[in-house]
């Protein structure tokens, strides 16, 4: 609104304003033409036209003067007029601010008190949606390490077993093994016993022999070796 | 070759080893009839050291031994030599040592056997217990009772340890 009229008063003071400058121009053109209307007619008209052309010019000039004076007046009122109506205006709009400041804390406060028990139930909503998670979470860890316990015991089962058998399987292998080594041993030592005997034998043989045959039975041994070789054709 | 040397030196030589030394002692009483003088030979009783070779290179025929000269002593002792050398003999291995005469024996009826230039060597070897091995041209042959063991070795073990049975 104050400015709406500010707006207006200028107006006026510019309307007035050029309403003057063209009243003098216009008679400054009027002016301009008497004198030249004059200078065709005569000097004397023109001293007399142009002193009352002044006069006119001087009445309009100071009425224009009072116009923008009264202008001003009224500019001055109506500013001042403005400014008491901005103040009016000023403090309506506090009020109304503080009333709408109020209003809107108050609007806030619910709105926020709203918010806050809002926000209260979300986390409570959060907090039993996490304990329920927690608990299926438990629930499944659980289960999970059960079937791990479970798995665990089977393959163990499995492994004990298997080991169980390759064990076995090894010392069986191995006693095997020892067997056929306690065989061989005995076969071996019991070769050894019979080259053993074999060589007391020949030994016992060889002292008793020497002494207890006859050279004429020596002799026919050798005799009976020669004619088995004669026989057998070994000497040719 | 003075075949009559020949045959009487084989003759009672069973043994190569022994003819050849006797060929030897006999070249050897020889040339000592022939090169050492009659002082030396008078200190000599005895043709070599061995009395065996004496006595038999004593019993050798005398007109046999005229035969040999100074001119074919060398021939003669050389073509016995090759002829006895060549002469490829059958090896006894024995358990112990033979008397002489068993020897002949022996070597007689291999003679006999196989042809009056058969000679033969004698080994002896203990382990052999008794009976003997023959060797004829590289190739052995025991005839031994140690080989009569080794060949029964099962049936002597069997009979042991039937004996430990009981």
């Amino acid at each position: 609104m104050p400015k709406t009229l500010l707006f207006e008063i200028i107006a006026l003071i510019a309307s007035l304003a050029v309403a003057i400058i063209s009243l003098a121009l216009y008679l400054g053109e009027y002016y301009k033409r008497t004198k030249e209307k004059n200078a065709k007619s005569g000097f004397q008209t023109i001293d007399a036209t142009e002193a009352k052309s002044l006069n006119v010019l001087y009445r309009a000039i100071k009425k224009a003067q009072a116009i923008i004076g009264n202008a001003e007046l009224a500019g001055i009122k109506i500013g001042a007029e403005n400014r008491l109506a901005e103040k009016k205006l000023e403090g309506t709009f506090e009020s109304q601010l503080n009333v709408a400041r109020t209003d809107l804390e108050k609007e806030m406060s619910s709105q926020m008190n709203k918010t806050y028990s809002e926000y209260i139930k979300f986390l409570e909503t959060l907090k039993e949606q996490n304990n329920q998670i927690q608990a299926i979470n438990q629930e499944a860890i659980k289960q999970r390490a059960n079937s791990i316990f479970d798995k665990f015991e089977q393959n163990l089962g499995t492994f004990l077993t298997s080991t169980e058998q390759k064990s076995v399987a090894s010392i069986e292998l191995e006693l095997r093994s020892a067997r056929q080594l306690i065989e061989t041993y005995k076969t071996e030592q019991i070769a050894i016993i019979d080259e053993n005997i074999i060589s007391i034998l020949e030994r016992t043989l060889a002292l008793v022999l020497a002494k207890k045959i006859p050279l004429k039975d020596q002799v026919d041994l050798v005799y009976e070796a020669l004619s088995k070789a004669k026989v057998e054709k070994f000497i040719a | 070759m003075d075949t009559n040397l020949f045959e009487l030196i084989l003759s009672d030589s069973y043994i190569k080893n022994q003819a050849e030394k006797r060929i030897l002692a006999l070249k050897n009483y020889i040339l000592g009839g022939i090169f050492i003088d009659s002082k030396e030979k008078k200190l000599k009783e005895a043709a070599t050291d061995n009395p065996k070779l004496d006595l038999w290179i004593n019993s050798i025929d005398k007109k046999v031994l005229s035969k040999i000269t100074p001119q074919n002593i060398y021939s003669t002792f050389e073509v016995l030599e090759k002829e006895i050398k060549a002469i490829e003999p059958l090896i006894l291995y024995l358990p112990y040592e033979l008397p002489d005469e068993e020897v002949a024996q022996i070597g007689t009826k291999l003679r006999a056997d196989y042809g009056k230039k058969f000679l033969m060597e004698i080994t002896i070897d203990p382990s052999l217990i008794a009976g003997c091995a023959l060797s004829f041209r590289g190739i052995y042959k025991d005839y031994s009772v140690k080989q009569k063991i080794t060949d029964n070795k099962q049936e002597i073990l069997a009979a042991f340890r039937q004996y430990v049975k009981h």
